[in-house]
C-alpha cells in the first residue's frame, strides 16, 4: 500500500488532467459550434483563381439588403378603386445559405398595393410568431390565419394578439418596375428591429 | 493463477475490499456527512465508489492504460462525430459542399474534422497496442477469452467506421476507395450482388448510398459498439486487470490498490500526452486534407487510409478469381485464428517465455501488414505516374476549395467548377462567339463562320499564322477586313521575331518586359520596316486604317474589343462584329476577357 500523502496528492493530480482535459475538449467545441453565430456573410466571397482584382466578387451588402424587383408598377392594385392587394414572392440570385449559393432563392414574400400613388409594401410574416399573413378580401383586411391577428389596410394592428404594425418595407420605383428592399425583423417584440 | 476454481480470486477480492478492507476517506464519506438531496435519491456516491474503488491487483500500472485510452478515443469521435454532423449534409448534391464549408469556413471546423480523422488513426494504433499488451500479459487466457472476443469484435467494428466514413466527403478519395470496397463486397458468390445493393442503396453509387453509409456510421455501428464495450467492461470488471507474471497471488493481494487515484491518474496522464499529441499533430498538418469533390467521370488513382494498405496491397497479388480470398478470405482466417488463440493456449501460465509460439504467431500478423504497408507505400513512392496524378490532384483540389469558398451551386460537388470564371467563360462563349467564331472543332458550319478562330487567339502560333495568312478562313478570310491587308513575307527567323514583338504588346508591363529583349526589338524594327507602322498605330488612341496595336492582347485592348470593335480604334467601318459592350454585363465582359488573355498564353 501507498502512504496516504502521496495518494492523496494524486488526488490533486488526477483531478487538475480531469480538468484539464475537460476544458482542452470544450474550447473548441464551443468556438467551433458559435460559428454561425458570429458569422455575417458582409465580407463576400473570397478572392477568385486567376481572375484580376477578385472581379467575381459580389462583395458588399448581404444580397437581402438591396433592392430587388418583384413586380411591375402596372400590376400593383389600387386599393382606392377597390382591388385586393397582391402577394407577390421577393426572389433574389446570389442568396448565400451555408455551404450554398442559391440562384433564385424565394426568401419571402409582400402584400403590394397602392392607394392613388402612394406604393405600400407589407411584410407577409407576421410580427406575432413569423406565420405567413393572409387577405380577406370579405372583410378587406389582412388575417394572420394561425392566432387570428388582424390588421388594416395599411398595415396597422386591430386586434389579436400582434404586438405591433406589419412590417413595412422600403420600395421603389425604377424604369416602370418596383424594387423592394426586403428584409426580416424581430418577431414579438414592439418594435421594429431588423435581425 | 487460480482460475479454474469455481470461484475467481479477483472477484473474490473485489468483495473483500468492499467489505472495508482496502477503502479510502475520499471514497467512503464518513457515517456523520448527510447523503445529500441527489445521493439520497439516486445513490450516485455508492455507483461513484463501485466504479472507482475497483481494485488493481498488483498496484497500478502504465501497462494498464491502453483500454482507458481507446475509450478516451472513441469518446473523441463521438464528440467530434457528433460535431460534424452538426454542419454536414449526407446528399451526393450536398456532402462535399457541406465538408468543404466545415473544413476551409467554419471556425476550427479544419481541427475538428482534423481531430476525427487523426482520432481513427489513433484508434487503428491504440488497438494494436492494447491487443499487444493482452498477448505479453496472457490477459487473453481462461477466464477472460469473452474479454478477447468481445474486443476482437470491437476491432471489426472500428474497420466498419472506418470504412463507411472514408466515404462520407463525397470527395475523389473517399469515392473510388470505397468503390473497391464495394465491388469486393459484391463479387462475393450467391449473395454478394444482393448485399452490395443493399450496403449502397441501389445498383450504383448516389444519394442512397451516402444515407445508408452515414447511418451505419452515426447510428448502427456506434450503438453496436456501446453494446460491445458494455459487455467488455463488464467481463473485465469481473475478472479484473491481468498482473505481471511474476508476482505470486500473496503479493498482488499485498499491492493490490484502488483504481483511484494511482491507476486513474496514470491513465488520465497517458490520456492527456496522447490528446496533446493528437492536437499537435492536427495542427501542424493543418487537419486532415480534402480531395475534390467526387466526378464519376473523372480518373483517380484511388488509394485506401493507411491502416487498409495491406489489405490493399494484398489485392495485387491475387488476380482475378482469387481477389476474394484476399480480401476477405486472408483476413477472415486471420480473424478466426485470433479468435482461437485462448482456446488454443491453454496453459496457466502467462510468462511469456513460455508461450513464445502463440506470441510470435500473434506477432507475425501486424508484422506482415507492417510489411504489406510499407511495400504498397514504396511502389507508389517510386511510380512516377501516380506520383504526377498525386499533384495533379492536389491542384485539382485545390482549385475545387477556393471556387467552393464563393458557395457551391445547389447542382452539387461537381458544380463548384462553374464558379470558374474560365468556365463560365467557356459557357458564354458558347452562347454569344459561336454562331460566328470557331473554337478549335467547335463551332458553326463552315459556311455560316463569320470571324476568325478564338482557339489560341493571339499566341505565337496564331499571330505566325496569321501574319502569313491573313485572308485564310481561319482568320479575317470570311469578314469584311478579309484584303485588306496583306500577307507578310519572312523568312522563319524574322517571322519569329516580329511575332514575339506583336505578342509582347499584350504583356501586362508593356513590350519591353518581354523574356527575349533581342528579338523583341529586332522584331519592332522589322515592324517599322515592313510599313506596318503605316495602318497600325501604337499609341492606344490614333485611329489608323487598321486596329491600333497599343496594348494589343493586354485586357484593356480586348475589353474595348469586345466593347466597341465598330470603333476607329479597332475594325472601324470594317466592323462585322456585334458591339457585346451593349449586349453583356460587365461582369460577362470581364469573364470573356479573361478566356481571351488565357487563349494567348498558349503555345
Amino acid at each position: 500500500m501507498q502512504n496516504p500523502e502521496r495518494r492523496s496528492a494524486l488526488r490533486y493530480v488526477g483531478g487538475l488532467l480531469l480538468s484539464l482535459i475537460g476544458v482542452a475538449l470544450s474550447v473548441p467545441t464551443a468556438i467551433y459550434l458559435l460559428d454561425p453565430v458570429r458569422r455575417r456573410r458582409a465580407a463576400g466571397p473570397g478572392p477568385d483563381p486567376g481572375s484580376a482584382a477578385g472581379a467575381e466578387t459580389t462583395a458588399g451588402a448581404p444580397a437581402n439588403m438591396e433592392a430587388v424587383p418583384i413586380a411591375t408598377l402596372a400590376e400593383v392594385p389600387d386599393i382606392a378603386q377597390g382591388q385586393a392587394p397582391l402577394q407577390v414572392p421577393v426572389i433574389v440570385d446570389g442568396q448565400h445559405d451555408a455551404w450554398n449559393r442559391l440562384e433564385k432563392a424565394r426568401l419571402g414574400s409582400v402584400w403590394l398595393c397602392k392607394s392613388g400613388e402612394r406604393l405600400s409594401c407589407l411584410s407577409a410574416v407576421c410580427p406575432h410568431a413569423g406565420c405567413g399573413i393572409d387577405f380577406d378580401p370579405s372583410r378587406r383586411a389582412f388575417v394572420c390565419p394561425c392566432h387570428g391577428s388582424t390588421f388594416a389596410m395599411d398595415g396597422q394592428r386591430q386586434e389579436g394578439p400582434s404586438p405591433r404594425d406589419m412590417d413595412r418595407l422600403d420600395v421603389q420605383v425604377q424604369d416602370g418596375k418596383v424594387l423592394c428592399r426586403y428584409q426580416r425583423f424581430r418577431l414579438a417584440t414592439g418594435t421594429k428591429e431588423p435581425v | 493463477m487460480s482460475a479454474e476454481k469455481p470461484s475467481d480470486p479477483a472477484y473474490d477480492s473485489t468483495l473483500r475490499q468492499r467489505n472495508g478492507q482496502a477503502t479510502e476517506p475520499v471514497s467512503e464519506p464518513p457515517a456523520t456527512e448527510p447523503r445529500g438531496f441527489f445521493d439520497s435519491r439516486t445513490g450516485y456516491r455508492q455507483l461513484l465508489r463501485h466504479l472507482l474503488d475497483e481494485p488493481v491487483r498488483g498496484g497500478a500500472s502504465f501497462a494498464y492504460v491502453f483500454g482507458s485510452l481507446l475509450l478516451f478515443v472513441l469518446c473523441n469521435q463521438a464528440l467530434t462525430g457528433v460535431l460534424l454532423m452538426a454542419f454536414y449534409a449526407p446528399s451526393a448534391t450536398d456532402a462535399w459542399a457541406s465538408v468543404a464549408y466545415i473544413q476551409d469556413q467554419v471556425q476550427l471546423g479544419w481541427f475538428i474534422r482534423g481531430m476525427h480523422s487523426a482520432g481513427a488513426s489513433v484508434m487503428m494504433l491504440g488497438m494494436c497496442a492494447h491487443m499487444l499488451q493482452v498477448l505479453i500479459y496472457g490477459a487473453y487466457k481462461k477466464p477472460r477469452e469473452l474479454n478477447w472476443l468481445s474486443g476482437l469484435f470491437l476491432v471489426t467494428l472500428v474497420f466498419g467506421f472506418a470504412l463507411t466514413g472514408y466515404l462520407l466527403p463525397w470527395d475523389q478519395k473517399g469515392y473510388w476507395a470505397t468503390q473497391v470496397a464495394t465491388t469486393l463486397i459484391g463479387s462475393i458468390p450467391l449473395c454478394g450482388s444482393l448485399l452490395q445493393q443493399l450496403l449502397q442503396g441501389g445498383p450504383t453509387y448516389g444519394n442512397l448510398t451516402l444515407t445508408h453509409f452515414y447511418a451505419l456510421h452515426v447510428f448502427v455501428l456506434p450503438v453496436v459498439v456501446l453494446v460491445l464495450i458494455a459487455i467488455h467492461l463488464w467481463v473485465f470488471r469481473r475478472h479484473g486487470v491481468t498482473p505481471r507474471w511474476n508476482q505470486s497471488p500473496k503479493d498482488l493481494e499485498r499491492t493490490a490498490e484502488p483504481f483511484w487515484p494511482g491507476q486513474a491518474t496514470r491513465d488520465l496522464l497517458a490520456i492527456a500526452a496522447l490528446l496533446t499529441f493528437l492536437a499537435v499533430w492536427v495542427i501542424r498538418t493543418h487537419g486532415v486534407d480534402l480531395a475534390a469533390p467526387a466526378d464519376p467521370a473523372s480518373r483517380y488513382d484511388a488509394r485506401p487510409e493507411w491502416y487498409f494498405l495491406p489489405l490493399y496491397q494484398l489485392l495485387k497479388y491475387f488476380p482475378g478469381p482469387l481477389e476474394l480470398l484476399a480480401a476477405l478470405g486472408i483476413p477472415s482466417l486471420i480473424g478466426l485464428l485470433l479468435a482461437a488463440l485462448p482456446f488454443i493456449d491453454r496453459g496457466e501460465s502467462t510468462q511469456p517465455r513460455r508461450r513464445l509460439l502463440p506470441i510470435l504467431l500473434a506477432l507475425s500478423v501486424p508484422l506482415g501488414l507492417l510489411v504489406l504497408g510499407v511495400v504498397a507505400r514504396s511502389q507508389d513512392l517510386q511510380n512516377p505516374v501516380h506520383i504526377k496524378h498525386l499533384y495533379e490532384a492536389h491542384d485539382q483540389a485545390q482549385l475545387a476549395r477556393r471556387l467552393a469558398l464563393q458557395g457551391v451551386p445547389v447542382a452539387g460537388g461537381v458544380a463548384v467548377y462553374q464558379n470558374d470564371p474560365l468556365e463560365q467563360a467557356r459557357l458564354l462563349i458558347a452562347e454569344h462567339c459561336t454562331t460566328c467564331h470557331t473554337v478549335g472543332k467547335s463551332g458553326p458550319s463552315e459556311a455560316d463562320q463569320k470571324g476568325p478562330d478564338l482557339a489560341n487567339w493571339g499566341s505565337r502560333s496564331w499571330l505566325r499564322g496569321f501574319l502569313q495568312n491573313p485572308d485564310s478562313p481561319h482568320y479575317y478570310g470570311k469578314t469584311k477586313l478579309a484584303t485588306t491587308m496583306k500577307a507578310v513575307q519572312l523568312a522563319v527567323e524574322p517571322m519569329t521575331d516580329l511575332v514575339e514583338y506583336l505578342h509582347s504588346l499584350g504583356n501586362d508591363a508593356g513590350p519591353r518586359s518581354g523574356t527575349d529583349a533581342a528579338r523583341i526589338q529586332r522584331g519592332e524594327v522589322l515592324f517599322t520596316d515592313l510599313n506596318c507602322d503605316i495602318c497600325h498605330e501604337r499609341d492606344g488612341k490614333t485611329p489608323g486604317q487598321g486596329p491600333n496595336l497599343g496594348g494589343y492582347g493586354q485586357a484593356t485592348w480586348i475589353r474595348g474589343l469586345l466593347q466597341d470593335p465598330a470603333s476607329p480604334l479597332y475594325f472601324g467601318e470594317k466592323n462585322d462584329m456585334p458591339l457585346f459592350g451593349k449586349k453583356l454585363s460587365k461582369t460577362e465582359l470581364e469573364r470573356l476577357t479573361l478566356y481571351l488573355r488565357e487563349q494567348r498564353l498558349n503555345p
